[in-house]
Protein backbone atom coordinates (compact mmCIF):
# COMPACT_ATOMS: atom_id res chain seq x y z
CA UNK A 1 0.00 0.00 0.00
CA UNK A 2 1.09 3.57 -1.05
CA UNK A 3 0.74 5.30 2.44
CA UNK A 4 3.45 7.99 2.01
CA UNK A 5 4.45 10.53 -0.83
CA UNK A 6 6.56 13.63 -0.46
CA UNK A 7 3.60 15.59 -0.62
CA UNK A 8 2.03 14.68 2.49
CA UNK A 9 5.08 13.74 4.29
CA UNK A 10 5.47 15.75 7.80
CA UNK A 11 8.33 14.89 9.79
CA UNK A 12 6.37 16.40 12.42
CA UNK A 13 6.82 13.85 15.18
CA UNK A 14 9.14 14.57 17.92
CA UNK A 15 8.01 11.09 20.00
CA UNK A 16 6.84 8.20 18.51
CA UNK A 17 6.28 4.24 19.54
CA UNK A 18 8.25 1.59 18.24
CA UNK A 19 8.73 -1.94 19.11
CA UNK A 20 11.75 -3.96 18.71
CA UNK A 21 11.20 -8.15 18.39
CA UNK A 22 13.18 -10.48 19.07
CA UNK A 23 12.93 -13.43 17.17
CA UNK A 24 12.74 -17.09 18.94
CA UNK A 25 16.59 -17.75 17.43
CA UNK A 26 17.82 -14.69 19.34
CA UNK A 27 16.06 -15.64 22.78
CA UNK A 28 19.88 -16.80 23.92
CA UNK A 29 20.87 -13.42 24.20
CA UNK A 30 17.80 -11.36 25.09
CA UNK A 31 19.26 -10.12 28.31
CA UNK A 32 22.38 -8.41 26.38
CA UNK A 33 20.17 -7.20 23.59
CA UNK A 34 17.70 -5.78 26.29
CA UNK A 35 20.75 -4.56 27.88
CA UNK A 36 21.96 -3.00 24.55
CA UNK A 37 18.58 -1.24 24.17
CA UNK A 38 18.14 0.35 27.72
CA UNK A 39 21.83 1.43 27.24
CA UNK A 40 19.64 3.89 24.27
CA UNK A 41 18.94 7.12 25.77
CA UNK A 42 16.66 8.02 23.18
CA UNK A 43 14.85 5.03 23.74
CA UNK A 44 12.55 4.62 26.85
CA UNK A 45 11.59 0.76 27.26
CA UNK A 46 7.67 1.38 28.65
CA UNK A 47 6.90 -2.39 27.68
CA UNK A 48 8.48 -5.93 27.43
CA UNK A 49 6.68 -8.96 27.18
CA UNK A 50 6.59 -12.86 25.87
CA UNK A 51 4.46 -13.81 22.94
CA UNK A 52 3.40 -17.39 22.19
CA UNK A 53 1.98 -16.98 18.21
CA UNK A 54 -0.09 -20.53 18.32
CA UNK A 55 1.61 -20.55 14.67
CA UNK A 56 5.45 -18.88 13.69
CA UNK A 57 4.22 -19.33 9.70
CA UNK A 58 1.09 -17.18 10.22
CA UNK A 59 2.79 -14.90 12.50
CA UNK A 60 5.86 -14.28 10.24
CA UNK A 61 3.39 -13.39 7.36
CA UNK A 62 1.49 -11.12 9.78
CA UNK A 63 4.38 -8.98 10.61
CA UNK A 64 6.14 -8.50 7.41
CA UNK A 65 3.15 -8.00 5.19
CA UNK A 66 2.73 -4.22 6.97
CA UNK A 67 6.47 -3.98 5.52
CA UNK A 68 7.32 -2.06 2.40
CA UNK A 69 9.37 -4.18 0.37
CA UNK A 70 8.82 -6.66 -2.15
CA UNK A 71 6.71 -10.21 -1.64
CA UNK A 72 9.40 -12.18 -3.03
CA UNK A 73 12.16 -10.27 -1.84
CA UNK A 74 10.34 -10.93 2.06
CA UNK A 75 9.65 -14.55 1.57
CA UNK A 76 13.30 -15.52 0.59
CA UNK A 77 14.53 -13.29 3.42
CA UNK A 78 12.22 -14.76 6.24
CA UNK A 79 12.13 -18.56 4.85
CA UNK A 80 14.91 -19.17 8.22
CA UNK A 81 12.63 -17.85 11.07
CA UNK A 82 9.73 -20.69 9.86
CA UNK A 83 12.16 -22.89 12.03
CA UNK A 84 12.84 -20.80 15.08
CA UNK A 85 10.88 -21.64 18.20
CA UNK A 86 7.43 -20.32 18.24
CA UNK A 87 8.41 -17.54 21.18
CA UNK A 88 9.45 -14.04 20.90
CA UNK A 89 10.07 -10.83 22.59
CA UNK A 90 8.39 -8.03 22.16
CA UNK A 91 9.69 -4.34 23.55
CA UNK A 92 7.50 -1.37 23.10
CA UNK A 93 9.51 1.88 23.24
CA UNK A 94 8.93 5.35 23.24
CA UNK A 95 11.32 7.17 20.73
CA UNK A 96 12.52 10.37 22.06
CA UNK A 97 14.06 11.71 19.52
CA UNK A 98 12.82 10.80 16.32
CA UNK A 99 14.76 10.74 13.15
CA UNK A 100 12.31 10.18 10.40
CA UNK A 101 13.13 10.11 6.89
CA UNK A 102 11.63 8.68 3.71
CA UNK A 103 13.09 5.93 1.97
CA UNK A 104 12.24 3.71 -1.02
CA UNK A 105 11.25 4.41 -4.09
CA UNK A 106 7.57 4.11 -5.92
CA UNK A 107 5.28 2.17 -3.84
CA UNK A 108 7.87 0.93 -1.51
CA UNK A 109 8.17 4.68 -0.55
CA UNK A 110 8.00 4.61 3.71
CA UNK A 111 9.09 6.19 6.40
CA UNK A 112 11.58 5.64 9.01
CA UNK A 113 13.46 6.64 11.85
CA UNK A 114 17.32 6.63 11.40
CA UNK A 115 17.95 5.84 14.97
CA UNK A 116 15.68 3.07 15.02
CA UNK A 117 17.89 1.70 12.06
CA UNK A 118 21.21 2.45 13.33
CA UNK A 119 19.83 0.51 16.58
CA UNK A 120 18.78 -2.49 14.88
CA UNK A 121 21.63 -3.08 12.98
CA UNK A 122 24.12 -2.78 15.46
CA UNK A 123 21.93 -5.62 17.47
CA UNK A 124 22.14 -7.88 14.18
CA UNK A 125 26.22 -7.20 14.21
CA UNK A 126 26.54 -8.18 17.52
CA UNK A 127 24.10 -11.18 17.93
CA UNK A 128 23.25 -12.23 14.58
CA UNK A 129 24.73 -15.94 14.01
CA UNK A 130 27.84 -15.95 12.46
CA UNK A 131 29.20 -18.13 9.64
CA UNK A 132 32.89 -18.16 8.57
CA UNK A 133 33.48 -15.24 11.30
CA UNK A 134 31.22 -13.15 9.32
CA UNK A 135 27.29 -12.25 9.96
CA UNK A 136 24.52 -14.00 8.49
CA UNK A 137 21.34 -12.37 7.77
CA UNK A 138 19.44 -14.58 10.33
CA UNK A 139 18.22 -11.30 11.92
CA UNK A 140 18.08 -11.80 15.90
CA UNK A 141 15.68 -8.80 15.72
CA UNK A 142 12.80 -7.20 13.81
CA UNK A 143 11.81 -3.37 14.45
CA UNK A 144 9.17 -0.90 13.48
CA UNK A 145 10.50 1.27 10.32
CA UNK A 146 6.99 3.53 11.71
CA UNK A 147 4.38 4.20 13.84
CA UNK A 148 1.77 2.81 11.58
CA UNK A 149 4.12 -0.63 11.97
CA UNK A 150 3.63 -0.54 15.97
CA UNK A 151 -0.17 0.21 15.88
CA UNK A 152 -0.72 -2.81 13.44
CA UNK A 153 1.28 -5.01 15.27
CA UNK A 154 -0.15 -4.36 18.44
CA UNK A 155 -3.30 -5.38 16.68
CA UNK A 156 -2.16 -8.33 15.93
CA UNK A 157 -1.34 -9.64 19.04
CA UNK A 158 -4.47 -8.62 20.68
CA UNK A 159 -4.30 -5.09 21.85
CA UNK A 160 -7.67 -3.40 21.12
CA UNK A 161 -6.83 -0.20 21.06
CA UNK A 162 -3.28 -0.37 19.39
CA UNK A 163 -0.48 2.62 20.17
CA UNK A 164 -4.02 4.38 21.48
CA UNK A 165 -3.61 2.66 24.48
CA UNK A 166 0.02 3.98 25.06
CA UNK A 167 -0.85 7.15 24.39
CA UNK A 168 -3.49 8.01 26.84
CA UNK A 169 -3.09 10.90 29.41
CA UNK A 170 -4.37 9.49 33.02
CA UNK A 171 -4.48 13.48 33.96
CA UNK A 172 -4.09 16.56 31.73
CA UNK A 173 -0.85 17.75 34.20
CA UNK A 174 0.71 15.19 35.28
CA UNK A 175 3.21 12.53 33.30
CA UNK A 176 2.06 8.94 34.10
CA UNK A 177 2.28 5.92 32.58
CA UNK A 178 -0.44 4.47 30.11
CA UNK A 179 -1.38 1.87 32.31
CA UNK A 180 -2.56 4.36 35.56
CA UNK A 181 -6.68 4.93 35.03
CA UNK A 182 -7.84 8.57 34.30
CA UNK A 183 -8.31 10.83 36.89
CA UNK A 184 -9.37 14.25 37.20
CA UNK A 185 -8.76 15.88 40.48
CA UNK A 186 -5.83 15.55 42.79
CA UNK A 187 -4.20 17.20 46.24
CA UNK A 188 -0.20 17.18 46.46
CA UNK A 189 0.16 16.54 50.32
CA UNK A 190 3.42 15.77 52.42
CA UNK A 191 2.29 12.45 54.03
CA UNK A 192 3.78 10.30 56.14
CA UNK A 193 6.07 7.19 55.19
CA UNK A 194 4.51 4.74 57.28
CA UNK A 195 0.90 5.57 56.36
CA UNK A 196 1.82 4.57 52.48
CA UNK A 197 1.52 1.28 51.52
CA UNK A 198 2.43 -0.67 48.62
CA UNK A 199 0.61 -3.03 45.85
CA UNK A 200 2.17 -6.12 44.80
CA UNK A 201 1.24 -8.60 42.49
CA UNK A 202 0.09 -11.94 44.85
CA UNK A 203 1.76 -15.13 43.76
CA UNK A 204 -1.60 -16.46 43.48
CA UNK A 205 -1.88 -14.24 40.35
CA UNK A 206 -2.59 -15.48 36.91
CA UNK A 207 -3.34 -14.20 33.52
CA UNK A 208 -7.01 -13.67 33.33
CA UNK A 209 -6.86 -13.34 37.24
CA UNK A 210 -4.43 -10.63 38.63
CA UNK A 211 -4.75 -10.46 42.50
CA UNK A 212 -3.05 -7.66 44.38
CA UNK A 213 -1.41 -7.84 47.93
CA UNK A 214 -0.93 -4.72 50.48
CA UNK A 215 2.48 -4.38 52.09
CA UNK A 216 4.59 -1.50 53.97
CA UNK A 217 7.16 -0.25 52.04
CA UNK A 218 9.48 -1.70 54.39
CA UNK A 219 8.28 -5.21 53.81
CA UNK A 220 8.75 -4.82 49.71
CA UNK A 221 10.97 -7.18 48.01
CA UNK A 222 11.98 -3.87 46.62
CA UNK A 223 13.34 -3.05 49.85
CA UNK A 224 14.98 -5.89 50.83
CA UNK A 225 16.70 -5.21 47.08
CA UNK A 226 17.57 -2.06 48.26
CA UNK A 227 19.23 -3.14 52.00
CA UNK A 228 21.38 -5.79 49.74
CA UNK A 229 19.26 -8.79 48.87
CA UNK A 230 17.90 -8.88 45.63
CA UNK A 231 16.86 -12.57 45.17
CA UNK A 232 13.37 -11.55 46.17
CA UNK A 233 12.94 -8.60 44.41
CA UNK A 234 14.30 -10.65 41.22
CA UNK A 235 12.19 -13.59 41.58
CA UNK A 236 9.28 -11.24 41.82
CA UNK A 237 9.93 -8.91 38.87
CA UNK A 238 10.19 -12.88 36.86
CA UNK A 239 6.25 -13.61 38.63
CA UNK A 240 5.14 -10.68 37.37
CA UNK A 241 6.73 -11.30 34.03
CA UNK A 242 4.73 -14.22 33.69
CA UNK A 243 1.08 -12.79 34.72
CA UNK A 244 1.66 -9.91 32.96
CA UNK A 245 3.43 -7.65 30.39
CA UNK A 246 5.84 -5.39 32.75
CA UNK A 247 7.78 -2.15 32.68
CA UNK A 248 11.67 -2.23 31.59
CA UNK A 249 12.37 -3.22 35.53
CA UNK A 250 15.47 -4.63 36.37
CA UNK A 251 17.86 -5.04 39.67
CA UNK A 252 20.18 -3.14 37.59
CA UNK A 253 17.88 -0.22 36.64
CA UNK A 254 16.83 0.04 39.95
CA UNK A 255 20.15 0.42 41.77
CA UNK A 256 20.90 2.83 39.38
CA UNK A 257 17.72 4.56 40.01
CA UNK A 258 19.10 4.60 43.49
CA UNK A 259 22.06 5.76 42.84
CA UNK A 260 20.40 9.06 40.59
CA UNK A 261 16.46 9.47 42.06
CA UNK A 262 16.14 13.54 42.37
CA UNK A 263 12.74 13.14 43.50
CA UNK A 264 10.68 16.65 42.40
CA UNK A 265 14.17 18.21 41.14
CA UNK A 266 14.60 19.74 37.84
CA UNK A 267 13.41 18.78 35.70
CA UNK A 268 11.31 16.14 37.31
CA UNK A 269 8.98 18.69 39.19
CA UNK A 270 5.59 17.30 38.70
CA UNK A 271 7.17 13.93 38.53
CA UNK A 272 5.01 12.92 41.53
CA UNK A 273 4.51 9.83 43.50
CA UNK A 274 0.78 9.09 43.03
CA UNK A 275 -1.55 7.48 45.90
CA UNK A 276 -4.94 7.21 46.35
CA UNK A 277 -6.48 6.78 50.09
CA UNK A 278 -8.18 3.52 50.99
CA UNK A 279 -10.39 3.95 53.93
CA UNK A 280 -10.70 0.02 54.65
CA UNK A 281 -7.09 0.33 55.69
CA UNK A 282 -6.35 3.54 56.49
CA UNK A 283 -3.42 4.03 54.62
CA UNK A 284 -2.51 5.50 51.07
CA UNK A 285 -2.22 3.08 47.95
CA UNK A 286 0.66 3.73 45.80
CA UNK A 287 -0.90 3.90 42.03
CA UNK A 288 2.51 5.01 40.60
CA UNK A 289 6.35 5.48 41.94
CA UNK A 290 6.69 2.41 44.38
CA UNK A 291 10.62 2.10 43.16
CA UNK A 292 11.14 5.84 43.90
CA UNK A 293 8.72 6.07 47.51
CA UNK A 294 11.17 2.92 48.65
CA UNK A 295 14.15 4.49 47.91
CA UNK A 296 13.06 7.72 49.67
CA UNK A 297 12.04 5.24 52.13
CA UNK A 298 15.59 3.67 52.14
CA UNK A 299 17.27 6.91 52.22
CA UNK A 300 15.56 7.57 55.69
CA UNK A 301 12.27 9.85 54.72
CA UNK A 302 10.11 10.78 57.75
CA UNK A 303 7.64 12.37 54.96
CA UNK A 304 7.10 12.50 51.03
CA UNK A 305 5.39 14.96 49.08
CA UNK A 306 2.81 13.04 46.78
CA UNK A 307 -0.29 13.43 44.77
CA UNK A 308 -3.20 11.97 46.21
CA UNK A 309 -6.12 10.88 43.80
CA UNK A 310 -9.31 12.66 45.31
CA UNK A 311 -11.52 11.70 41.98
CA UNK A 312 -11.93 9.60 38.95
CA UNK A 313 -10.10 6.47 39.98
CA UNK A 314 -11.31 3.08 41.09
CA UNK B 1 -12.96 36.44 47.67
CA UNK B 2 -12.04 38.67 51.15
CA UNK B 3 -11.09 41.69 50.18
CA UNK B 4 -10.17 42.58 53.59
CA UNK B 5 -7.10 40.11 53.73
CA UNK B 6 -4.59 41.56 51.71
CA UNK B 7 -1.92 38.32 51.42
CA UNK B 8 1.58 37.32 50.12
CA UNK B 9 2.40 34.06 51.63
CA UNK B 10 2.82 33.19 47.78
CA UNK B 11 5.13 34.73 45.41
CA UNK B 12 3.14 35.35 42.50
CA UNK B 13 6.46 36.77 41.27
CA UNK B 14 8.10 33.13 41.25
CA UNK B 15 5.19 31.46 39.53
CA UNK B 16 5.08 33.90 36.38
CA UNK B 17 9.32 34.01 36.26
CA UNK B 18 8.72 30.16 36.03
CA UNK B 19 6.51 30.28 33.42
CA UNK B 20 7.72 32.85 31.30
CA UNK B 21 9.31 31.32 28.26
CA UNK B 22 5.64 29.56 27.91
CA UNK B 23 2.97 31.26 25.65
CA UNK B 24 0.13 32.56 28.06
CA UNK B 25 -1.99 35.89 29.01
CA UNK B 26 -3.04 36.23 32.23
CA UNK B 27 -7.00 37.18 31.13
CA UNK B 28 -8.43 38.98 33.91
CA UNK B 29 -6.20 40.13 37.55
CA UNK B 30 -8.96 40.80 39.58
CA UNK B 31 -6.42 43.55 41.53
CA UNK B 32 -3.61 44.23 39.43
CA UNK B 33 -2.72 47.28 41.84
CA UNK B 34 -1.76 44.83 44.53
CA UNK B 35 0.63 42.80 42.51
CA UNK B 36 2.48 40.33 43.62
CA UNK B 37 -0.05 40.73 46.67
CA UNK B 38 -3.78 39.20 46.42
CA UNK B 39 -6.46 39.10 48.43
CA UNK B 40 -7.91 35.82 50.38
CA UNK B 41 -10.06 33.57 47.56
CA UNK B 42 -8.85 35.75 44.57
CA UNK B 43 -7.83 34.08 40.99
CA UNK B 44 -6.25 34.54 38.03
CA UNK B 45 -7.18 33.22 34.57
CA UNK B 46 -4.77 32.28 32.20
CA UNK B 47 -5.19 31.11 28.46
CA UNK B 48 -2.09 28.83 27.39
CA UNK B 49 -2.03 26.77 24.26
CA UNK B 50 0.19 24.59 26.49
CA UNK B 51 -1.99 23.76 29.70
CA UNK B 52 0.17 20.42 30.98
CA UNK B 53 3.36 22.63 30.47
CA UNK B 54 2.13 25.81 32.31
CA UNK B 55 0.49 23.64 35.11
CA UNK B 56 4.03 21.25 35.44
CA UNK B 57 5.97 24.44 36.08
CA UNK B 58 3.30 26.04 38.51
CA UNK B 59 3.16 22.91 40.42
CA UNK B 60 7.26 22.68 40.44
CA UNK B 61 6.82 25.84 42.61
CA UNK B 62 3.87 24.68 44.58
CA UNK B 63 6.19 21.95 45.90
CA UNK B 64 8.16 24.50 48.04
CA UNK B 65 4.67 25.83 49.77
CA UNK B 66 3.89 21.75 50.62
CA UNK B 67 6.60 22.48 52.95
CA UNK B 68 5.34 25.76 54.28
CA UNK B 69 1.72 23.93 55.17
CA UNK B 70 -0.10 24.71 52.17
CA UNK B 71 -2.42 21.94 50.23
CA UNK B 72 -2.39 22.14 46.98
CA UNK B 73 -5.35 21.15 44.83
CA UNK B 74 -6.01 20.27 40.91
CA UNK B 75 -8.99 19.54 39.35
CA UNK B 76 -10.22 19.22 35.77
CA UNK B 77 -13.17 20.52 34.41
CA UNK B 78 -14.66 20.52 30.93
CA UNK B 79 -12.90 17.60 29.83
CA UNK B 80 -9.64 18.62 30.77
CA UNK B 81 -9.50 21.85 28.47
CA UNK B 82 -9.87 23.59 32.10
CA UNK B 83 -7.36 22.88 34.79
CA UNK B 84 -8.17 25.01 38.62
CA UNK B 85 -5.16 25.25 40.75
CA UNK B 86 -5.45 25.72 44.27
CA UNK B 87 -3.79 26.72 47.06
CA UNK B 88 -5.15 25.42 50.48
CA UNK B 89 -3.78 26.80 54.05
CA UNK B 90 -5.67 25.70 57.06
CA UNK B 91 -8.65 24.54 54.81
CA UNK B 92 -9.27 27.80 53.74
CA UNK B 93 -8.87 28.81 49.69
CA UNK B 94 -5.74 31.30 49.64
CA UNK B 95 -5.73 31.46 45.78
CA UNK B 96 -6.63 30.09 42.34
CA UNK B 97 -4.96 29.40 39.12
CA UNK B 98 -7.10 28.84 36.65
CA UNK B 99 -5.97 27.37 33.45
CA UNK B 100 -7.71 27.42 30.20
CA UNK B 101 -6.02 25.53 27.39
CA UNK B 102 -8.95 26.89 24.77
CA UNK B 103 -12.26 29.64 25.49
CA UNK B 104 -14.27 29.04 27.85
CA UNK B 105 -18.06 28.23 26.83
CA UNK B 106 -20.38 31.20 27.21
CA UNK B 107 -24.38 31.08 26.65
CA UNK B 108 -24.94 34.83 25.52
CA UNK B 109 -22.79 35.10 23.01
CA UNK B 110 -20.91 33.19 20.61
CA UNK B 111 -17.01 33.56 19.90
CA UNK B 112 -15.18 32.36 17.51
CA UNK B 113 -12.21 30.05 18.81
CA UNK B 114 -9.73 31.88 16.97
CA UNK B 115 -9.89 34.78 19.60
CA UNK B 116 -8.12 32.62 22.12
CA UNK B 117 -5.35 32.42 19.87
CA UNK B 118 -5.14 36.38 18.70
CA UNK B 119 -5.51 37.00 23.08
CA UNK B 120 -2.33 35.18 23.02
CA UNK B 121 -0.65 36.38 20.33
CA UNK B 122 -1.00 39.73 20.70
CA UNK B 123 -0.13 39.62 24.38
CA UNK B 124 1.48 42.57 25.92
CA UNK B 125 4.59 42.43 28.00
CA UNK B 126 4.81 44.24 31.57
CA UNK B 127 8.23 44.32 32.93
CA UNK B 128 8.45 42.47 36.63
CA UNK B 129 11.30 41.50 39.13
CA UNK B 130 11.71 38.19 40.58
CA UNK B 131 14.55 37.76 42.77
CA UNK B 132 16.57 41.11 41.32
CA UNK B 133 15.64 39.84 37.29
CA UNK B 134 13.31 41.22 35.02
CA UNK B 135 10.62 38.78 33.98
CA UNK B 136 7.97 39.18 31.16
CA UNK B 137 4.22 39.38 32.74
CA UNK B 138 1.82 38.62 29.83
CA UNK B 139 -1.45 40.42 29.90
CA UNK B 140 -3.94 41.06 26.85
CA UNK B 141 -3.43 44.00 24.25
CA UNK B 142 -5.71 46.85 25.12
CA UNK B 143 -8.15 46.06 22.06
CA UNK B 144 -8.08 42.03 24.26
CA UNK B 145 -8.67 43.66 27.13
CA UNK B 146 -11.99 45.42 25.98
CA UNK B 147 -13.34 43.15 24.39
CA UNK B 148 -12.62 40.30 27.13
CA UNK B 149 -14.52 42.61 29.55
CA UNK B 150 -17.35 43.16 26.94
CA UNK B 151 -17.90 40.11 26.88
CA UNK B 152 -17.88 38.99 30.56
CA UNK B 153 -20.45 41.99 31.22
CA UNK B 154 -23.09 40.67 28.44
CA UNK B 155 -22.39 37.29 29.87
CA UNK B 156 -22.94 37.52 33.28
CA UNK B 157 -24.47 41.34 33.75
CA UNK B 158 -28.15 39.20 34.47
CA UNK B 159 -26.61 37.58 37.14
CA UNK B 160 -23.81 39.64 38.33
CA UNK B 161 -25.14 43.77 37.91
CA UNK B 162 -22.01 44.70 39.40
CA UNK B 163 -20.81 43.34 35.58
CA UNK B 164 -21.55 46.93 34.37
CA UNK B 165 -18.50 48.36 35.58
CA UNK B 166 -16.70 46.49 32.70
CA UNK B 167 -18.98 48.45 30.30
CA UNK B 168 -18.16 51.74 32.52
CA UNK B 169 -14.35 50.79 32.03
CA UNK B 170 -14.85 50.43 28.08
CA UNK B 171 -17.36 54.00 27.93
CA UNK B 172 -14.72 55.38 29.78
CA UNK B 173 -11.42 54.23 27.88
CA UNK B 174 -12.57 54.69 24.03
CA UNK B 175 -14.54 58.44 24.26
CA UNK B 176 -13.92 58.80 20.76
CA UNK B 177 -15.38 57.83 17.69
CA UNK B 178 -12.75 56.70 15.70
CA UNK B 179 -11.90 54.37 18.88
CA UNK B 180 -15.08 53.27 19.12
CA UNK B 181 -15.09 52.09 15.81
CA UNK B 182 -12.30 50.23 15.81
CA UNK B 183 -14.10 47.91 19.26
CA UNK B 184 -16.67 47.60 17.22
CA UNK B 185 -14.86 46.69 14.36
CA UNK B 186 -13.05 43.58 16.57
CA UNK B 187 -16.16 42.61 18.62
CA UNK B 188 -18.02 41.83 15.34
CA UNK B 189 -14.57 39.96 14.08
CA UNK B 190 -14.96 37.41 17.09
CA UNK B 191 -18.15 37.36 17.99
CA UNK B 192 -21.74 36.63 17.07
CA UNK B 193 -25.25 36.34 18.66
CA UNK B 194 -26.67 33.15 19.34
CA UNK B 195 -28.85 31.32 16.48
CA UNK B 196 -32.24 32.96 16.77
CA UNK B 197 -34.67 29.91 18.06
CA UNK B 198 -38.28 30.97 16.05
CA UNK B 199 -37.29 28.49 13.15
CA UNK B 200 -38.81 27.04 10.15
CA UNK B 201 -38.31 22.93 10.73
CA UNK B 202 -37.21 21.85 7.40
CA UNK B 203 -39.63 19.31 7.37
CA UNK B 204 -42.46 21.84 7.49
CA UNK B 205 -40.74 24.07 5.07
CA UNK B 206 -40.62 21.12 2.71
CA UNK B 207 -44.12 20.27 3.21
CA UNK B 208 -44.93 24.01 2.26
CA UNK B 209 -43.27 23.95 -1.22
CA UNK B 210 -44.93 20.24 -2.30
CA UNK B 211 -47.97 21.84 -1.29
CA UNK B 212 -47.55 24.76 -3.32
CA UNK B 213 -46.17 22.85 -6.46
CA UNK B 214 -49.64 20.49 -6.50
CA UNK B 215 -51.80 23.64 -6.41
CA UNK B 216 -49.68 25.18 -8.91
CA UNK B 217 -50.12 21.84 -11.19
CA UNK B 218 -53.51 21.15 -10.55
CA UNK B 219 -54.32 24.75 -11.34
CA UNK B 220 -52.55 24.07 -14.54
CA UNK B 221 -54.79 21.31 -15.14
CA UNK B 222 -57.77 22.95 -14.81
CA UNK B 223 -57.09 25.60 -16.59
CA UNK B 224 -55.80 23.26 -19.77
CA UNK B 225 -58.96 21.27 -19.32
CA UNK B 226 -61.56 24.56 -19.33
CA UNK B 227 -59.75 25.04 -22.11
CA UNK B 228 -60.29 22.37 -23.62
CA UNK B 229 -63.83 22.00 -22.80
CA UNK B 230 -64.96 25.81 -23.93
CA UNK B 231 -65.82 25.93 -27.70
Amino acid sequence: MHLYNDSNFKPLAKQRLDYFLIWGHGLDCKKEIIDFLRAEKALNIILLFEYYPGNIHKFVKKIYSHDYAPFQHLKDKTRYLLKTPSRVIIILVKNLDVCEVLVGNGMFRHIECERIVRVKNKIRDAFNPRENNKRTEHHVIHASDNEEQTHRLLLDIGCKNGINAFHHKPNSLLDLPYHVNPFHSFRIQSIPVSKIHCRLLSPESTKSDLKVDQCRLTDSPHCACLNGDPTRYKSYLDMASKVRECDNHSVENFLLLNKNLKYLETPYESSYILVKYCTESNCFLIFDGLHRAVILTHQGYKKITVAVITQGIS
Amino acid sequence: MNKTLLLNDLDLNQFFYAIQDISYVIVRRSNPEKWPGYFQGEDIDIFCYDKAAVGRNLLGIANIYVNQGFDIESTDHDNGMQTHIDFFKGGQLQFRFDLYGRLPRFKKVCIKEHLFLSVIENAHPLEYQWQEENYPLYIPSSADDLLLRYIEYVEYFEQRPDKIKHLDYIMSSISDIPGRLGFIEKLHQYTDLPKCIAYIPEEEEKAKHYAQSLRYHFKMIVNELIRRIKP
